[in-house]
C-alpha cells in the first residue's frame, strides 16, 4: 500500500467538507494502533459526522479495512 | 480444508464466532449444524445453544460464481450460513446485465473515479465499471480480488463505499443522482436471502400466531422484508424504534383461528 491511512482520511475529509483548506489530520502511532486525529472547520463538523453519525461510521469502516491491510488498527477521532 | 467447531448462543452467534476463528468474513463460510435446540430461527430470534462446524468457502464460492455466470443455472448449496447469499441470479438480473451500457455521462464518470479512488485504498487490483445509468441512478460495479473484504460483513463495506460515494459526488442537490455500488451481484443475492428469510419467518408467525421481531437490519434490508410480506393478508409488518435500534416486527393478522394460511401467500 503506497498511501498511508492518514492520507485516506485526509482525502475523504477534503472531498466531504466545504473548507478543505482547514482539514488537518495527525497520526499518533502506537505499537499496533494508530490514532488519527481529524480536525475540520467548525461548520464542517456536521458534514464529517453526518446524520446519526452515518458519515463518520462509513469513514471508520473504510479506514478499518484499509488499516487491516497493513495489519494495524486505527481509531479515528474527530476534533473540532 | 480447515474446519472449526464452535458453540454459540444462537446460530448467528456461532457463525460469527466461527468466522472470527477462521479469519474470514461471515459471508465466506460454510456451516453445518451439529446440534441445535430447534427453537432458534436464524439467530435473529432467540434460541438456545447451537453447535456448528464451519469452513471457509472463499475459493469454492468464487468458482461457483463463475459457473453461475457462464451457465446461468442456479446451483444449490447444501448448507449456507444465514447471511450468505444465494448465488442464483434471477432472470431479471441476467437481463439487466445484458442491457446496453448506454452513454456514460460526466456525472457517472465522476462517480466511477471517486469510487475507484476509494477502492484503491483497499485493493490494488480492483477496478470500477459503470454498469448502468438511468435518469435517477448510476450503478457501479467493482471487479477484482478481495471480494470478501470489499463487501464486508453483511455488506457493511459495500454500503460504506456506496454511502461515501453518494456524499462525495452528490454535493449539490439539483444534479443529484443515486449511486449504487455492487460487487459480484451481492445486492441481488442478499435480497434473495432476505426474501426467503422473510417468507420463512412469516410462515412461522402464522403457525405460532405470535409476532416475531427481527433486529440488526438497515433501512434497505427492512424495506425488502416489508415488500416481501406486503401481499400476505395474514401478516402485518411494522418497524419500531429509532435509529440504530429500529427493528422490524412481523405480526399475525386476524383472530380467526380456523383461518390459518400456512405456507400460502407471501409474495415471492
Amino acid at each position: 500500500m503506497a498511501e498511508s491511512v492518514r492520507e485516506l482520511v485526509e482525502y475523504l475529509a477534503k472531498v466531504l467538507v466545504d473548507h478543505p483548506e482547514e482539514v488537518r489530520v495527525t497520526e499518533v502511532e502506537g505499537e499496533n494502533t494508530s490514532v488519527l486525529e481529524l480536525r475540520v472547520a467548525k461548520d464542517d463538523m456536521g458534514k464529517i459526522i453526518g446524520k446519526q453519525g452515518r458519515t463518520a461510521i462509513a469513514i471508520r469502516t473504510i479506514l478499518n479495512n484499509a488499516a487491516a491491510k497493513v495489519r494495524r488498527r486505527c481509531v479515528l477521532e474527530i476534533i473540532e | 480444508m480447515r474446519f472449526v467447531e464452535v458453540e454459540g448462543k444462537s446460530k448467528r452467534d456461532a457463525i460469527e464466532k466461527a468466522a472470527r476463528e477462521l479469519g474470514v468474513p461471515v459471508e465466506e463460510i460454510g456451516i453445518e449444524i451439529l446440534s441445535d435446540s430447534g427453537r432458534g430461527f436464524f439467530g435473529f430470534v432467540g434460541g438456545k445453544k447451537v453447535k456448528v462446524r464451519a469452513w471457509s468457502k472463499r475459493e469454492s464460492r468464487e468458482k461457483l460464481l463463475d459457473e453461475v455466470m457462464e451457465t446461468e443455472e442456479p446451483p444449490r448449496i447444501e448448507q449456507e450460513a444465514e447471511v450468505s447469499p444465494d448465488p442464483a441470479p434471477s432472470a431479471s438480473a441476467a437481463r439487466q446485465a445484458s442491457d446496453e451500457p448506454g452513454e456514460a455521462t460526466e456525472k457517472a464518470e465522476q462517480a466511477r473515479e471517486v469510487l475507484q479512488g476509494l477502492v484503491g485504498w483497499l485493493s490494488e487490483q480492483a477496478t470500477v465499471e459503470i454498469k448502468e445509468e438511468t435518469s435517477e441512478r448510476i450503478l457501479l460495479e467493482i471487479h477484482g480480488d478481495k471480494t470478501g473484504l470489499l463487501i464486508g460483513k453483511r455488506g457493511q463495506t459495500l454500503d460504506a463505499l456506496q454511502f461515501l460515494a453518494n456524499k462525495m459526488v452528490n454535493r449539490s442537490r439539483d444534479s443529484a443522482k443515486r449511486i449504487e455500488v455492487d460487487m459480484e451481484q451481492y445486492r441481488k443475492r442478499r435480497e434473495q436471502s432476505l426474501r426467503s428469510m422473510a417468507v420463512r419467518l412469516g410462515q412461522k408467525v402464522k403457525k405460532k400466531r405470535k409476532p416475531i421481531t427481527i433486529e440488526a437490519m438497515n433501512a434497505h434490508d427492512r424495506r425488502i422484508v416489508h415488500l416481501t410480506l406486503k401481499n400476505d393478508r395474514a401478516l402485518e409488518t411494522k418497524s419500531v424504534g429509532k435509529g440504530e435500534m429500529r427493528k422490524l416486527v412481523i405480526h399475525p393478522v386476524g383472530g380467526g383461528r380456523s383461518k390459518r394460511h400456512e405456507g400460502s401467500g407471501a409474495a415471492t
